[in-house]
């Protein structure tokens, strides 16, 4: 499958293009005001010939690889260089990536008409957009980062987009936190690939072998940074959170762009896990998908049961990763970029309706009912996306995971393989179940609601996506895969495991209907949402656990390190003052008294020196005749 | 002949009748005149001496001298006091105190 391309500059320039028009159409809504209808519109075009182009680019290049470097700067001796990369995994989620925000530009002209910020958000859109392009395309990890620090930094802005609301910018500066965590993970990774590899370069690291114990703490950096990223346990509290941003941002976040990101790398970069460490990542992954489908199951409002369900199938992927099948998770991926934008879209498409201008949107399943005879098309669309993200016969989202599940069959010997197994076919049972909870609630015919009509621009994407998440895109049969994502050598499935995906699916039918049936809709009730760990655990292990380090600081302050300081200052004191009556009793002492001394001399003496010549006379015969008595004698 | 004992005797008690003037009288001349007797009383001492060697004359004649020279020194210091006394206004040397110090 792998033949590297020498790359010619028609093709550099085409994907240079294909990077940089993104990055245009941001500039020119950043800094041209005017006309509002026309920005957003020009802002549409730009993505769709982005798009187009990547259409070209995966033509030419697919399946073989590409390669384009040039060197950026040099430090010392060591040169870091800047370059394409476009192997078979990059160059088809570049096209994803784009469609998908072509879509989502598309969506936006209707869903934001009137916001008063168009300019902003359709600039921070372009950008987000040209940062995963660049990130998806960038042969070199180091470049990779900045650009994974640019999507970190979009997606703050965007998730923010109603900035003026305390929640929205609350979940964006959560989700922009909880990312620097994993930022950590991948700056450590980069350090020790340097010191160890010498490069960063994907394609020279792929050549070398990395020692075992390096390689896993490697992987587990990427994989620290991939949980922050892709919201995977423990951090995956900030993906429900981010649900107070425009809902086409979020279908951009859960496709294509942020969350995928994560994902992406893993797969790009598995080569440099260790046996470990790959199991390591299937454990988190595995937990994850059960975390985030249970999450989904306590939730009514519909964009939150989407988050969940984002982080359950990313969890998915992350598993299939650690599991060996780096192809069955990128095709997930794919697929999923599919249908989940379409069911946020289509969750944007009823919120709008079911909302009155000027109030809180309306977004609980319960009181969205009804609408289904009134817009049969819609529905339609709905059942479609959540088909395939169930994984039913003749959508796309079966076949991948048909293929996880096969691939998961087909190596496992040991129990713990076997297990991770079973918990791969409980988590699909969940999925269904949950979806088809969301379903039965939304599509649940109610005469008390009438909703009006849909504008065309909302739907038109909608209605493509929902074709884009059909067995046909990715497939020409709608059992097994093949056509042109053959090149991915993707397990060929087996009876058995179509039989089981089947079983799955009629099982979770059967189980949310049970579960539907006993909470009847007339049920209003407020329901306790259960307080997933990782918020209680933020809570009462980081906040109490700093609480305690800072309230243990300031006592080991006041005890210790001010009771030394004080010694030291009584020891001090008590010094000087002896010092001090030494010096003013014993120096100054011996000075004075020498003085005294020859002061007491001095005026012995004086008393000779009267001024009166008689005695000066009388002293001197005396001291003549003491000396003649002294010689004569 | 005198006995030179005799001369010893009167040339010991002009010495100590002139240290005594010196000693006790405030007035510059009179002890300039306890200097002269004292002078004399060495002078008595030199003609004394003299007996015990007959036949010389050097004694007689350092005594001559030593009158010469007294008359000398009377002259220069009887000067002196006048022209103190033409300063000061006075000829006792307690009451000149131009040198001494104020305390």
């Amino acid at each position: 499958m792998v033949s590297t391309l020498v790359f010619d500059p028609s093709l550099v320039a085409l994907t240079l293009a294909v990077i940089l028009t993104p990055l245009g159409s941001a500039l020119i809504c950043f800094f041209v005001r005017g006309n509002r209808r026309f920005i957003p519109v020009l802002a549409c075009l730009f993505i769709g010939m982005a798009g187009v182009g990547s259409g070209v680019l995966m033509a030419r290049i697919f399946p073989s690889v590409a390669v384009a470097t040039i060197p950026w700067f040099s430090a010392g001796a060591d040169t870091i260089q800047v370059g394409l990369l476009l192997n078979p995994y990059s160059t088809v989620m570049l096209s994803v990536v784009l469609i998908i925000s072509a879509f989502v530009h598309v969506y936006s002209i209707g869903y934001l008409a009137g916001d008063p910020h168009t300019h902003r958000y359709f600039s921070w859109l372009g950008f987000f957009t040209f940062a995963m392009i660049g990130f998806v395309v960038s042969s070199n990890l180091l470049v990779t980062f900045c650009f994974w620090e640019l999507i970190g930094l979009s997606s703050y802005r965007l998730i923010g987009h109603w900035q003026e609301k305390k929640v929205a910018a609350r979940a964006a500066t959560k989700a922009f936190m909880v990312n620097r965590v994993g930022d950590l993970g991948f700056l450590l990774a980069l350090m020790m690939l340097w010191s160890h590899a010498g490069t960063l370069n994907i394609q020279e690291l792929s050549q070398i072998s990395l020692p075992s114990p390096v390689s896993t703490m490697v992987g587990l950096c990427l994989l620290l940074a991939v949980t922050g990223k892709s919201a995977q346990f423990p951090f995956f509290h900030w993906l429900p959170d981010a649900m107070a941003g425009p809902t086409p941002v979020s279908a951009l976040i859960h496709a294509a762009t942020m969350v995928a990101a994560g994902v992406f790398l893993l797969i790009q970069l598995s080569f440099l896990f260790s046996p470990m460490a790959l199991l390591v990542t299937s454990g988190i992954g595995l937990l994850t998908l059960l975390i985030g489908a249970w999450g989904a199951f306590t939730q009514f409002d519909l964009k939150k049961i989407l988050a969940y369900s984002t982080i359950s199938q990313l969890g998915l992927m992350v598993a299939a990763v650690g599991m060996g099948n780096q192809a069955g998770a990128f095709f997930h991926l794919m697929t999923h970029a599919f249908f989940k934008a379409g069911l946020f879209l289509t969750a944007g498409i009823l919120i709008h309706q079911f909302s009155q201008p000027g109030s809180e949107p309306v977004q609980d399943i319960r009181h969205m009912s009804g609408w289904s005879n009134s817009n049969r098309l819609l529905a339609l669309c709905l059942l479609i996306l959540g088909a395939s993200l169930i994984g039913v016969p003749l959508t796309s989202g079966f076949l991948s995971k048909e293929l996880m599940l096969s691939h998961a069959l087909e190596n496992a010997s040991d129990s713990l393989e076997w297990g991770q197994v079973i918990i791969l076919i409980l988590g699909s049972v969940l999925t269904t179940a949950y979806t088809f909870r969301m379903l039965f609630y939304i599509l649940s015919p109610s005469p008390d609601h009438l909703a009006h009509k849909a504008p065309v621009i909302l739907m038109v994407p909608v209605i493509l996506l929902t074709f884009l998440s059909l067995f046909m895109v990715v497939s020409n049969s709608p059992w097994a895969i093949s056509g042109w994502a053959g090149a991915f050598e993707p397990v060929t499935p087996t009876l058995s495991t179509l039989f089981i995906s089947v079983a799955t699916v009629i099982t979770g039918i059967v189980f949310s209907w049970l579960l539907y049936k006993e909470k009847p809709t007339a049920d209003f009730s407020p329901r306790q949402v259960p307080q997933f760990f990782p918020d209680w655990m933020q809570q009462h292990i980081f906040v109490k656990f700093t609480l305690a380090m800072a309230e243990g600081s300031r006592q080991l302050d006041l005890k210790w390190i001010d009771g030394i300081l004080h010694t030291i200052t009584y020891v001090y004191v008590t010094f000087s003052f002896v010092v001090g009556w030494f010096d003013r009793t014993i120096v100054d002492g011996t000075v004075s008294f020498a003085t005294h001394i020859v002061a007491g001399v001095g005026r012995l003496f004086r008393g000779l020196m009267n001024g009166k010549i008689q005695s000066y006379i009388a002293w001197g015969l005396l001291a003549i005749l003491s000396l003649m008595v002294w010689i004569l004698y | 002949m005198i006995p030179v004992e005799h001369i010893f005797y009167v040339s010991v008690s002009l010495l100590v009748t002139g240290v005594v003037l010196i000693l006790t009288k405030r007035n510059a001349l009179m002890m300039l005149m306890g200097l002269e007797l004292i002078l004399n009383a060495a002078n008595l001492n030199m003609i004394g001496f003299n007996q015990l060697h007959k036949p010389a004359w050097d004694g007689q004649m350092a005594g001559l001298f030593i009158v010469i020279i007294a008359v000398c020194e009377a002259a220069v210091g009887i000067a002196i006091i006048l022209q103190a006394y033409r300063h000061y206004f006075s000829s006792v040397p307690d009451q000149i105190s131009d040198l001494k110090d104020p305390w």
